[in-house]
Formats: structure tokens, sequence, C-alpha cells
């Protein structure tokens, strides 16, 4: 792995990090179109008791 | 030709636009938070492709989503925003300004007014009963009160009576006036969006997700940062704050949970935080700092079980991380037993 790919690699991984948050509810909200509003809160409860378990 | 080599030697990246390379990522979470926003509205206003059709399905949305903005809007301001009040992180003030009206009022507040609650109240009269309006009120032998009492009643009821007064009584600066009547207004102006789109759609995806941001996420998060055991004015110099250790929490979190080290020197970037948390180690141990391996939200999902928020206090506030076990003359139940010996009365404020 060259030296730059690296640095973007270590760069993503900071951003998705540091952005998990946000993106996570992104990822749910959006997915309303798929899955409808009912499995949104399902997946929001779970995601909340994962967060106070880990975090 | 060496000369010139030597000259041109790698010098760290500095950013055209921001005060730190790792800045970009406190812009990059408010543009995201911005977009769950625009995202949940937009699904809102059409019902046609998102299946919100009924009042059940609504209802179902917003507290799923709603719950979700709240969320990453608590942390967006309390913890992303809080960056930059320390350490703007733009180079230019104008942008830093701007931006910052961009930045809290998805969050229910103005710009400057949530910098002068946490900088000229919090930071500087840190745990001052009378001063420090931001904190939880204590119980009479020192202890925070319940955090569901907190929870509930602090923002806005008693944060708005404060900012209020501050301002009338020039708290800060003789500008402050005109500052927060002129944050005020730009904050109504961007504000007052959503309810001309559609009222019904602000209730659920833009006030309530602000009571969950500053109720749930900021008022629990503000609580354990300083919930403590003992009387502050027998406790080791840092008994003001808790350190949180875990690796996920911090990532994702800025690095709040190194919260003795922010107070005592809040000038410290947060990316280099875990790295001055390293030399201060040494120290923390000495001085008995009280230290958990998990982050805010575990510690507030202690304090808050049902029926049971005291034992989840007393639990929290006698954990400590493997490697910061505290020397025992600073372990509360040691104190209170020489303080028990020494007097021969009972040292309630420590008992309690």
């Amino acid at each position: 792995m060259s030296l730059s790919s690296g640095r973007t690699l270590r760069a993503l991984g900071a951003w998705l990090g540091h952005s998990l948050f946000p993106l996570v509810a992104l990822a749910l909200i959006a997915g309303t179109v798929l899955w409808g509003p009912w499995v949104t809160l399902a997946l929001a409860i779970v995601w909340w008791n994962v967060v106070t378990r880990i975090g | 030709m060496a000369a010139v080599a030597e000259g041109t030697r790698a010098r760290p990246r500095r950013s055209r636009i921001f005060s730190h390379p790792a800045d970009v990522h406190c812009a990059s979470y408010n543009v995201i938070v911005l977009l769950c926003y625009g995202t949940a509205f937009w699904l809102w206003l059409h019902p046609e492709t998102s299946g919100l059709d009924g009042w059940q399905a609504r209802l179902a949305f917003v507290l799923g989503a709603g719950f979700l903005l709240g969320w990453i809007s608590g942390v967006n301001v309390g913890v992303n925003f809080h960056n930059h009040t320390h350490r703007p992180i733009f180079r230019s003030p104008a942008l830093g300004r701007w931006f910052g009206h961009v930045w809290t009022f998805s969050g229910g507040w103005p710009a400057y007014y949530w910098y002068h609650s946490h900088v000229v109240v919090h930071h500087a009269n840190l745990l001052h009963e009378q001063r420090d309006w931001t904190l939880p009120r204590r119980r009479a032998d020192g202890r925070f009160e319940n955090i569901y009492t907190y929870v509930l009643l602090h923002w806005p009821w008693r944060y708005v009576p404060h900012l209020v007064r501050d301002f009338s009584l020039r708290r800060g600066g003789p500008w402050v006036r005109r500052r927060a009547l002129k944050d005020g207004l730009i904050f109504l102006a961007l504000w007052s969006i959503p309810w001309f789109i559609d009222p019904w759609m602000a209730l659920g995806l833009w006030l309530f997700p602000q009571w969950i941001a500053n109720g749930v996420i900021m008022g629990s998060g503000m609580y354990v940062q300083h919930a403590m055991s003992e009387g502050l004015a027998d406790g080791p110099g840092h008994y003001h704050s808790n350190t949180f250790l875990s690796r996920f929490f911090n990532l994702t979190m800025f690095n709040i949970g190194y919260h003795v080290e922010h107070h005592e020197y809040p000038q410290v970037h947060w990316s280099a935080l875990p790295r001055f948390h390293k030399k201060l180690r040494e120290r923390f141990v000495r001085e008995g700092v009280h230290v958990v391996p998990y982050g805010y939200y575990h510690a507030a999902h202690k304090c808050t079980r049902p029926f049971q928020t005291e034992d989840g206090f007393s639990e929290f506030v006698g954990d400590q991380a493997r490697g910061y076990e505290r020397p025992l003359e600073l372990v509360p139940a040691r104190r209170a037993a020489r303080a028990l010996t020494d007097s021969e009365a009972p040292a309630t404020h420590l008992t309690g």
C-alpha cells in the first residue's frame, strides 16, 4: 500500500468514526422509503440501546 | 541543490480554511446533520413516496426520525459547536461567525447564547452554585438533583430566565445586549423556516428533536460530566469533572470524554486530548480523579434506571477505571470514616 493511499484510508476511517452518528441517522431516515416508519422507529430504539451499552 | 531540497522539506499539512486539519470533521458533521433534517422534511412533505400517509405512520416517523435528529443535534451543538467556541475552527473570523449561525439553529440555539452559557457562565464559574446556572441544582448534602428533574426542567425553563437576566445586566461585556439581539434575530429568521413550510412537521421534526437534543442528550451529558459523590469544598483538586475513557465514545464524540483535561486546559485542541490525557495520567491517579472506562451514554444509562436512579448514581460515582484506582485516603468511604473519627460527629456532606 502506498503512502498516499494509506493516508487516504486513515482519513476516511477518521471521517466515518467522527461522523458515525449522523451517517447512521441519515441512513435510517432515508431508509424509511424502503422499510417504512415503524421499522425506522424500531431501528432507532435498537441503535440507541446498542450505544448506551458500548459508549 | 541540497539547499533547495532542505528548503522544501515536508512540513505539517496546513489547511487554508480550517485552523486545524482535523476541524474539517466538525464542519462535515454539521453538514450531515442539516442533510438529515432536509431528508426528514422531504419525506414528510412527499407522503406518496415515503408512505407517511396516515397519522399512525407519521407518529412513528416523528418518534423514530425525530429522536435520531435530536440525538445528532445535541451532539452537534453540545460537543461539536462546543469545540468551535473554545478554538474557532475557521481561520476567517467572519466565516466562523456565519457558520456558527447555521450550526446552532437546528439545535434550538442562537450561536452567541450557547457560547455565553458555556464559556461565560459554565467554564468561568464551574460548579459555583449561583453563578454556574447551567448545571443541576444541589441537594442539601451537596449531590446533584435527580437526573430526571434536571433533564425535564433545565431547558428551556431555567435557561431562558437566566439568559434574559444575564443579557439585561450585560454579563460578559458592555456589547452583550447588541450581540444577543443580533444573534437572536438571525436565529429567529432561520429557526422559523420549517414553521412556515408546515407547522405539524415543525412540531414533530423540528421542536421535538430540539427538546431531545437539549433535554435528553445535552442534559444527561452535562449531568454525568460533573456528577460526584461528595462535597466539592472537601474534594481533591480535580473533583469538578469526570473523565470517560471509552474509545468508541471518544471517537464518535470528538474526545469530549476527556472532560477533566478539557476543563483544566480548554485551549487544548479536541483531537489532541487523548495524547494530552497520557501526559496527565500519573497526576490523575495520584490525585484520585474520577475516571471511568465507558462513555456518557452508559453513565447516563446507569443514572436513569427507572425507579433506581439513586442506586445507579451511586454506582456511577463509585466506578473507577482499572489502573486509575484512587489512593486510599481519597476513597470517599475512608474519608467519611476518618471525618467521623476526627470529629465524633456524622459528616453528612460525605455520607449522603
